[in-house]
């Protein structure tokens, strides 16, 4: 078994991780957007396949293209958390209008 | 995965009332949470809500920008958030005014919950004897 500690210990591959987290993107955006070789992200790719953090398919329309999507269970983890924030001050915003409907209404504003 | 958190809220009051409730710690208090917030940049202060089983019910902040009457930011970690970013930015619309509110940096926390997965995945031993703690000395 691949050492996923070490696959996401590099800088590179932590963040290559967090934007596929953010969406799938195709190997060639991924080199583009850190400015290292094509031949180098290709290795990050495959230390972050090998311990299964990424899965790669070839594109449907565009064969050439390899789009990579991050796989991991803690993504819906932080999906669920940050929904529920969503939702924490989406009623605390409402909260504070009734909150400035409160003050007009007592004559303090 | 969300980047942040968005909202776009008209008030029907002036910018400087909405100002007061957002920089005030007895508003900030009744209509957020009980805290001992000041609007002076890098005042460090606290919310303290009800704890949950995973939380303490404390969020630590940290005042980051002030600009009367236009923008508040300040610092939010709690529970399983590090050093994430709220925002509230007002923009006067006659007597309304519209917030612009966002809450973002989320990277930490998919890093911790990351961290977490991998040490629940049964690989303890190794990972906390050795490479923890080198993973933490490299990333401080």
């Amino acid at each position: 078994m691949s050492d996923v500690f070490k696959a996401i210990a590099d800088t590179t591959r932590r963040e290559i991780l967090l934007m596929l987290a953010q969406q799938p993107t195709n190997v060639n955006e991924i080199a583009e957007k850190f400015q290292v070789s094509r031949p180098a992200i290709s290795r990050h790719i495959k230390v972050l396949r090998d311990c299964n953090l990424i899965s790669v398919e070839s594109d449907k329309v565009d064969g050439r293209q390899i789009n990579c999507y991050a796989q991991l269970e803690a993504l819906a983890e932080v999906e669920a958390y940050i929904s529920k924030l969503e939702s924490f001050w989406k009623s605390k915003l409402k909260g504070l209008g009734s909150y400035l409907d409160k003050q007009k209404e007592e004559g303090k504003e | 995965m969300k980047k942040a958190i968005k909202f776009e809220v008209t008030y029907d009051h002036p910018i400087a009332n909405v100002w007061k409730a957002l920089t005030d710690k007895e508003a900030m208090s009744e209509w957020l949470m009980p805290c001992d917030m000041e609007p002076v940049v890098g005042h460090k202060f606290q919310f303290r809500t009800k704890p949950y089983p995973g939380f303490d019910g404390i969020v630590n902040c940290e005042v980051l920008t002030v600009d009367e009457p236009k923008l508040l930011a300040f610092s939010w970690s709690g529970g399983s958030l590090e050093n994430t970013r709220v925002t509230f930015r007002l923009e006067a619309q006659g007597e309304k005014t519209k917030l612009h509110f966002e809450h973002g940096g989320f990277d930490g926390l998919l890093n911790k919950l990351i961290v977490r997965r991998i040490l629940a995945a049964g690989w303890k031993k190794k990972i906390l004897a050795v490479q923890l703690p080198k993973y933490l000395k490299h990333n401080q």
